[in-house]
């Protein structure tokens, strides 16, 4: 039988602490054979299991150029957060995936590109933008503006370091204000707010924003003052899920399931929803 | 299609197939309730012109309330996981009426869709739904309204109507119906001649609450999600979800862990949509935080969200959830007022 309830096995490698509350796993299929058969693309998500304790969505936060593992970031929340959370290098949690739509990559090709990220939401454009930087002579220019509440809720350090350094990345960060510390040499001030300094040029460029819902409305309302139109602007819909395969019923915003319609969605399919999520 | 006389009664009829060694599943009572279940013996089950419908639907014989889909066990660092089967035995579901087997020509577009839910797709394989028309109808039903009639043919494998003298007719509307007529045969005479149209069932079908217009209730919906009415209409509404988990056509689940020391299965269960917890995030956030937004997402799913993707109604008018609602909340009487005011 065909059991799409059914997940794959898989090994943590390898853990890093992102933030007080976040974690990285990179995993690894158990069985050589599905290692083998899996492919995914930017943007898509999967159902992560710690037996007992149930299921969670996480995006693929690694890039699909990166063969032979995944990764995933996870922000501690909740029943299933908490338990991943205790888990270590060498236990076997479940994954069910890739599952949703993707980043339209294709359709970026040639084009500027601004990515938008705030907090965790960094997770799902750390995919895209690796499978970008490892494709690097396909795009213009890249700018990549991120932000946390504070310093040290920021994701991914050692990246953003080498985003930084790389002189073929346009790379600003920022903090909320008050969320700064003595050292700190990037930006203060709320990512929406930021981006409106920036004022990216829309000439041949997609916006991809991701964050916490109240961030990516303002981003949304900015980079439509800044001359975006909606069908450049890119972001996710988070809505909750269980089962991921448009059956539970429980992402509907519309007609729409956010698992397989999404969750990728242009700002102009975004105006065409109920505003139900 | 063929056409049978039954030359029994319906009792006779259930011994028959329950002698053939079948496994047949009909309306009877469990304590005071009406409600499909296996039967042993042919007169356990309710003829068919004793009861309008049974309380609960036959949807739990395709989709269970709770079963396992995944089991698994872990010690340390050990993890062994296993697929749970759904029973694949054969079914015969008996007297049930029009309005539920028309439900499942409905639910199977939501589990047979891009991915193959197998645990609802292989019950469904192995049932034969052996319905019998309506003979009476009370205030609460409304199928005519969508499409249906008491003696609708839709997604039954079998229809028994009655004619004048009272004898069974069996119309045959599937191989595994004709399956089920060939094995007990003996009880059959196939009809050669037109068979006369039952005044009963036009009387009623006249009888039902007038027709909604499902056309213009969607055309109200398409342009009124953000209607004051919403609040209006549904302020009554507890959230106690009995209409979702009585319906026919409601799908929703849950997937959830259950574990005994280093035992475990992974569920799905039955949910609904009027619950708060459905939509609440982790973060705090939820989108339909309050039950007008819950409620309007009910009617919203079954005459608009359905139709939209898969061009199809979600709502068989069996009237369920009017008469279970604790508050008189009745899906026919708000979709027919809300499209009555000119808000649009
Ligand atoms: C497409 C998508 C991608 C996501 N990617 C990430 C990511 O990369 N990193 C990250 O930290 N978080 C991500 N989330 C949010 C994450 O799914 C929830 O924070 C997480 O499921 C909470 O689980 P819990 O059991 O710890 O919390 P609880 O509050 O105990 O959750 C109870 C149940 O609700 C579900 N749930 C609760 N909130 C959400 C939510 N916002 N979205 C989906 N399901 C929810 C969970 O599946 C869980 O079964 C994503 C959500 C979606 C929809
Ligand atoms: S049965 Fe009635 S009160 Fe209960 S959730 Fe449904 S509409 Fe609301
Ligand atoms: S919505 Fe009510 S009347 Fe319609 S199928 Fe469901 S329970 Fe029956
Ligand atoms: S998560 Fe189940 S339908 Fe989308």
């Amino acid at each position: 039988m065909n059991n799409i309830y059914k997940p794959y096995l898989a090994k943590i490698d390898e853990v890093r602490q992102e933030t007080p509350d976040t974690k990285t796993f990179r995993l690894s299929f158990t069985d050589p054979e599905e290692a083998e058969k899996f492919s995914f693309k930017a943007g898509q998500f999967g159902e992560y299991s710690s037996f007992g304790d149930g299921e969670s969505t996480f995006c693929i936060a690694s890039s699909p150029t990166r063969k032979g593992y995944i990764e995933c970031s996870f922000k501690v929340v909740g029943k299933v957060t908490n338990a991943l959370k205790n888990k270590d290098v060498g236990d076997v949690i479940g994954f069910r995936g890739p599952y949703g739509n993707s980043f339209p990559i294709e359709d970026m090709r040639g084009k500027n590109l601004i990515f938008v990220g705030g907090g965790i939401g960094l997770a799902p454009l750390r995919s895209l933008i690796w499978n970008c930087l490892d494709l690097r002579q396909e795009f213009g220019r890249i700018t990549i503006l991120y932000g946390a509440r504070s310093v040290s809720d920021l994701c991914y350090k050692d990246e953003l370091k080498e985003w930084e350094e790389r002189s073929d990345v346009d790379f600003v960060k920022t903090v909320d204000p008050g969320g700064e510390t003595s050292d700190w040499d990037g930006k203060i001030g709320f990512v929406p707010t930021v981006l409106k300094e920036l004022a990216p040029e829309p000439e041949n460029t997609v916006a991809i924003t991701c964050g916490p819902p109240i961030m990516i409305k303002f981003v949304l309302a900015n980079l439509s003052e800044l001359g975006f139109k909606p069908e450049q602007v890119v972001t996710t819909l988070e809505n909750r899920m269980k089962c991921g395969l448009g059956k539970c019923g429980r992402c509907n915003v519309g007609k729409t399931y956010v698992c397989i319609d999404g969750p990728v969605f242009t700002a102009r399919e975004l105006e065409a929803l109920p505003v139900d999520f | 299609m063929k056409i049978y006389k039954l030359k029994t009664g319906y009792t006779e009829f259930l011994g028959a197939l329950l002698q053939k060694g079948k496994n047949v599943i009909a309306p009877r009572f469990a304590g005071r309730t009406l409600l499909f279940g296996k039967i042993d013996k042919a007169e356990e089950a309710v003829l068919p012109e004793k009861y309008i419908n049974t309380v609960r639907s036959a949807k739990e014989f395709m989709f269970p309330v709770t079963e396992a889909v995944v089991e698994f066990s872990f010690r340390n660092k050990d993890v062994k996981i296993h697929d749970a089967h759904p029973e694949e035995d054969e079914k015969l579901i008996v007297g049930l009426r029009p309005c539920d087997a028309a439900a499942f020509t409905i639910t199977d577009d939501i589990f047979n869709y891009e991915y193959k839910d197998e645990f609802y797709l292989t019950r469904r394989r192995n049932a034969a739904l052996i319905t019998f028309a309506c003979e009476s109808i009370d205030e609460a039903c409304f199928c005519t309204s969508v499409g249906l009639k008491p003696d609708s043919i839709q997604g039954s494998d079998i229809l028994f109507k009655k004619n004048s003298a009272g004898t069974y007719i069996a119309y045959v509307n599937s191989e595994k119906g004709q399956k089920v007529i060939d094995s007990v045969k003996e009880l059959f005479e196939e009809v050669i001649e037109v068979v006369e149209d039952i005044p009963l069932y036009r009387d009623l079908e006249n009888k039902m609450r007038s027709p909604l217009d499902t056309v213009k209730i969607k055309e109200w919906l398409d342009k009124n999600f953000e209607s004051p009415l919403w609040d209006e209409y549904s302020s009554r509404c507890l959230g106690c979800g009995s209409c979702a988990y009585l319906c026919p056509t409601c799908h929703c689940f849950d997937i959830v862990d259950e574990t005994k020391y280093s035992q475990g299965l992974r569920r799905k269960n039955w949910d609904a949509c009027q619950f708060p917890l459905f939509t609440l995030h982790a973060s705090g956030h939820n989108p339909r935080e309050v039950q007008s937004k819950r409620y309007r997402q009910r009617v919203m799913h079954k005459f608009k969200y359905y139709s939209d993707r898969f061009n199809k109604t979600l709502c068989t008018g069996c009237g369920r959830c009017v008469r279970s609602c604790p508050v008189n909340l009745d899906i026919y009487q708000v979709v027919s007022e809300l499209t009555k005011e000119e808000t649009a």
